[in-house]
């Protein structure tokens, strides 16, 4: 098989090997990817991920209608049991596969080598009956990571820095050595700030431009989009209300680990509101077995099942008025976690998980 | 207050729940107009908005049973509503409309007699005239008629003189004896009050404990400094629990969660539990339960207390800030239904089944106001927990207080001396309105089937039935024991690929010890989701709403119509073996074959 370099080279319709569909669909998207006759079930992972268990009556007739979908066509099903990009890696897909599916991060799949393309409903559901996908019509933009990031600048910080020259492009990032949860975050936040998508791979990458990692400093970008990346400084000493740490790359098993050496021994700020969500349930067990479940319970912070919780916050994690949430997720819209409420900070999990302590947001 | 008016009828049936009048999802709302549309709306949607002020409701049983929420009873208010007049009424909405200057008149024919769009003409504490006929309507008492004289208890706090609070007892000559002839609930109340009270007299007890909620927080607060107070009677007996609402599920939660902390901050109140889990379980894991004690609480499952020997009912909002601020309230005596189970509980039957049969046998209306105390060997023979599993659903009769007299187990589990509550004892001289009396050996698992906790029936008669989502956790049934019968149900096991399987423990230790003991990972690996300990989808907010047709099956405590999601739905109430074995097959089975 040839790598999946030379398949995007080729710019020919590629045979994807994963779709994954998820209750990220509004009611008009669920209706147009479920009309769809599958061609190969056993390709097809069905998970409800984003708003687990229900939050209103509307979404749990969303996700009845996926229920159905999959279970009509017989397809692979998951209720509730975590974010399904981490269900698909979980499951044994292998890097240099390419999936499709609806939801805005599927490039978090790139953190596993995985090509994840997020596709408008429609062509979802065209790709469901035919087996294949176009290509984005994109420059495929190569990066390789050299030397190590400063002690306190994180992948967060290293994915805003790149985040201008990825607008657009399809990023394929290589070196670096970071880790999965590190890897998770690059590509889930170029995603948001406007790559088409972005994977790291082994294969070489000839004629890459070469990124000195020493040179990222904390960056934070302010709410309502991730247009505005500015210097962490910018936002320190921010007074927070609610700590999130989940979502694609706060709620790895690496996130968990590192939230629970800050937090072991330490209670939370008793005016924050801090949750914490394993994104599935093989990590949530994992943690529960290596006791960082323990210490998040000990320093008084929610833990929630697993799924996308507080990063959807659609249910989990509203917030209200001039409130300040600090998150380890990838959304920051206006509006996205409570009416009129316009104040989500995409921040790095240490950065977070000190907030959740000390009430205030740090430059590093 | 008027002596006499004319109003509007809109006549509604039996049954009609606080759910139904204002669904829990609007609770946390910042004013009680923006609640008005949504009066009655999983019953009759369109109801609501032809409300004029100045009508009345005329319904039949138990108008109001089910949660403490008072804005069933001020949300009326807003809207107008002149009167409320029904066949009977639960127990804590009665006070909460008398609170609120609501007019609630008992009178058992008119509602036969009436249409809608009929006029009623009401001489207050005299008749009612309808359609030609006259209907004679009882007075109310002095304690009542002086909240309404000041159109509810707000005003009448505010002229109450305020030095006497926090004044120390007066000296009790009864304390610490056993009262022969008397009912655990009369023992409680002489205990508290130092006078020889029976059933019917109304008194004055001194408040021992005081627990609010996060969801009516910003109400109490602004009750208590309109009532003129400004300091609590005491700052170690107030508790404020964070439990509803954190995590934050609705736009309206974030501002409750700051008014709890406010609560806390302005007026030095000692105790507050942020997302430690239920009231309920941690009222018994702190020891705000305590057996001898008077409890009251802003959620009708306080009466999970009386698995201790405690005498917790559940009140409203401005009850609360009454109490808070004075540190007394007043209590009609209650008479006492006694319900002995002997014997030994057959595999696969827990206390929830017995609480559930109990139900059925008493009906949703059949000790309103009453005292339920339990005794028999198979009682003697169940945990705390399995008490306050029983304790805590005896609201749902209408029950004022579920007693069990203490013993060994609640002393060890209280961290007290027997002795210092030997006096509190099941006295076969005391009078007993009704006893009922079960082999233990002769139940088996039962349901609560749609749309009633009464509508009870053996589980092998709805075995079968497909399951949607099953519902473990709440003050019911979210404990140690009950996560344990679901995991030896479930080890080793999957769930039912369609099922989803919500596991909510009631509180941080009981989720910290079903993390040691592993049950927690086998839950997990069986496919459950297993949420932070907090009230979680009991109250029907968020966190696994259902659809349309939708089957659940919960181990909680109410299912009435629309509770859970769609009105549309429907909820069975178990234990969580049945649950547990519901979620495994994905359909009603008898769990015993999984024990």
């Amino acid at each position: 098989m040839a790598s999946l370099l030379e398949r995007l080279q080729a710019g020919a319709p590629l045979s994807w090997d994963l779709a994954l569909v998820t209750d990220s669909l509004d009611d008009a998207g669920v209706e147009a990817v479920t009309a769809a006759r599958v061609l190969d079930p056993a390709r097809v992972l069905v998970a409800v991920d984003h708003d687990t268990p229900a939050g209103t009556v509307a979404v749990a007739e969303k996700q009845r209608k996926l229920l159905d979908f999959a279970r009509d066509q017989g397809l692979p099903f998951r209720y509730g049991q975590g974010i399904g990009y981490h269900l698909a890696l979980e499951g044994g897909l292998k890097p240099g596969s390419v999936a499709v599916c609806c939801g805005r991060h599927a490039a978090v799949l790139g953190a596993g080598g995985v090509l994840g393309l997020s596709l408008p409903p429609k062509e979802l559901k065209t790709a469901l009956e035919t087996g294949t996908v176009s290509l984005p019509e994109a420059e495929v933009c190569r990066l390789r990571l050299a030397g190590a990031l400063d002690r306190y600048v994180t992948a967060w910080d290293l994915a805003l820095h790149l985040a201008p020259r990825c607008r657009g492009t399809l990023a394929v990032l290589g070196g670096g050595g970071l880790d999965f949860c590190q890897r998770a975050a690059v590509c889930g936040l170029l995603a948001a700030s406007g790559a088409v998508t972005a994977l790291f791979t082994e294969e070489p990458l000839d004629g890459a431009e070469t990124v000195e990692l020493a040179a990222v400093e904390p960056m934070a970008v302010l709410p309502g989009n991730f247009e505005r990346i500015v210097p962490a400084s910018r936002v320190d000493g921010l007074r927070v209300n609610q700590v999130f740490i989940g979502g694609c790359a706060g709620g790895t098993l690496e996130a968990l680990r590192q939230t629970a050496a800050i937090w072991r021994g330490r209670r939370v700020n008793p005016y924050v509101r801090v949750l914490v969500a394993p994104a599935t349930a093989a990590v949530y067990a994992q943690a529960l077995e290596e006791g960082l479940v323990e210490v998040f319970m000990e320093a008084g912070a929610l833990v929630m099942n697993q799924g996308c919780s507080a990063c959807w916050a659609q249910s989990q994690g509203r917030c209200d008025g001039g409130e300040v949430f600090v998150t380890t997720g990838f959304i920051n819209c206006p509006g996205w976690a409570g009416r009129g409420h316009n104040g989500i900070y995409t921040a790095p999990v240490e950065r977070a998980a000190w907030a959740a302590l000390t009430g205030s947001l740090f430059e590093n | 207050m008027d002596e006499r008016f004319e109003s509007r009828v809109w006549r509604l049936g039996d049954h009609i729940d606080t759910d139904v009048i204002i669904m829990t999802k609007y609770l946390a709302k910042s004013s009680l107009r923006d609640m008005v549309p949504h009066l009655f709306e999983p019953l009759r949607p369109d109801l609501a908005a032809k409300l004029r002020p100045g009508d009345c409701i005329v319904a039949g049983e138990n108008f109001g049973c089910g949660s403490s929420r008072e804005m069933a009873a001020s949300v009326l208010k807003t809207a107008g509503i002149r009167c409320i007049i029904a066949k009977s009424f639960a127990k804590i909405f009665f006070r909460n409309a008398i609170n609120n200057g609501l007019l609630l008149i008992e009178c058992r024919e008119l509602y036969e007699n009436c249409r809608e769009g009929d006029t009623v003409t009401v001489e207050v504490g005299r008749e009612l005239r309808c359609n030609g006929r006259t209907y004679p309507i009882p007075a109310y008492s002095p304690a009542v008629l002086e909240i309404l004289r000041h159109g509810g208890l707000v005003a009448r706090m505010k002229a109450m003189d305020k030095s006497a609070v926090g004044a120390p007892p007066p000296e009790n000559p009864f304390r610490n004896r056993h009262q022969p002839g008397r009912t655990l609930a009369e023992q409680l109340l002489i205990q508290n009050t130092g006078t020889l009270v029976k059933p019917g007299d109304v008194v004055t007890v001194r408040v021992d404990e005081a627990v609010l909620h996060d969801i009516y927080a910003p109400y109490i607060f602004r009750q208590f400094r309109d009532m003129g107070f400004d300091r609590v009677y005491d700052q170690d007996k107030v508790s404020v629990m964070v439990d509803h609402l954190y995590p934050t599920c609705i736009d309206d939660d974030p501002r409750c969660f700051r008014y709890s902390r406010r609560f806390q901050d302005e007026y030095g109140v000692k105790r507050l539990c942020a997302g430690e889990g239920i009231s309920h379980q941690l009222a018994l894991e702190q020891g705000i339960a305590k057996p001898g004690k008077v409890v009251f609480g802003t959620d009708s499952h306080t009466t999970t207390y009386g698995a201790v020997g405690a005498f917790a009912t559940g009140v409203g909002y401005t009850e609360m800030a009454s109490i808070i601020g004075s540190g007394q309230l007043w209590v009609r005596v209650p008479s006492a239904i006694k319900v002995v189970v002997n014997g030994t509980l057959p595999k696969g039957v827990f206390p929830k089944d017995i609480i559930l049969r109990v139900l059925g046998d008493l009906t949703a209306a059949g000790a309103i106001y009453k005292s339920l105390e339990f005794t028999g060997s198979a009682i003697a023979g169940l945990s705390i927990s399995g008490r306050a599993a029983i304790a805590n659903m005896a609201v749902e009769c209408g029950a004022k207080a579920a007693l069990f007299a203490p013993d060994e187990k609640t002393a060890a589990f209280c961290g007290v001396d027997p002795a210092e509550f030997a006096w509190l004892r099941f006295d076969d001289g005391a009078q007993y309105e009704r006893v009922l009396t079960y082999d233990a050996g002769e139940l088996e698992p039962y349901m609560a089937c749609p749309y009633s906790v009464d509508n009870v029936h053996p589980l092998r008669e709805v075995e079968g039935t497909p399951v949607d989502q099953v519902f473990l956790g709440s003050c019911t049934n979210g404990r140690l024991e009950d996560l344990a019968a679901a995991a030896k149900v479930l080890e080793g096991r999957r769930i039912s690929p369609y099922v989803k399987f919500i596991v909510t423990p009631a509180s941080r230790e009981v989720y910290r010890q079903a993390a040691e003991l592993g049950y927690l990972k086998t839950l997990i690996q069986a496919g459950a989701m297993v949420t932070h300990p907090f009230c979680g989808l009991c109250q029907g907010r968020s966190g696994g709403l259902v659809s349309a047709g939708e089957v659940v099956i919960g181990t909680h405590n109410r299912n009435f119509i629309g509770r859970m999601g769609s009105p549309q739905a429907r909820t069975f109430l178990a234990s969580p073996a049945a649950a547990a074995a519901a979620a495994l097959e994905g359909k009603i089975t008898h769990p015993g074959k999984y024990l």
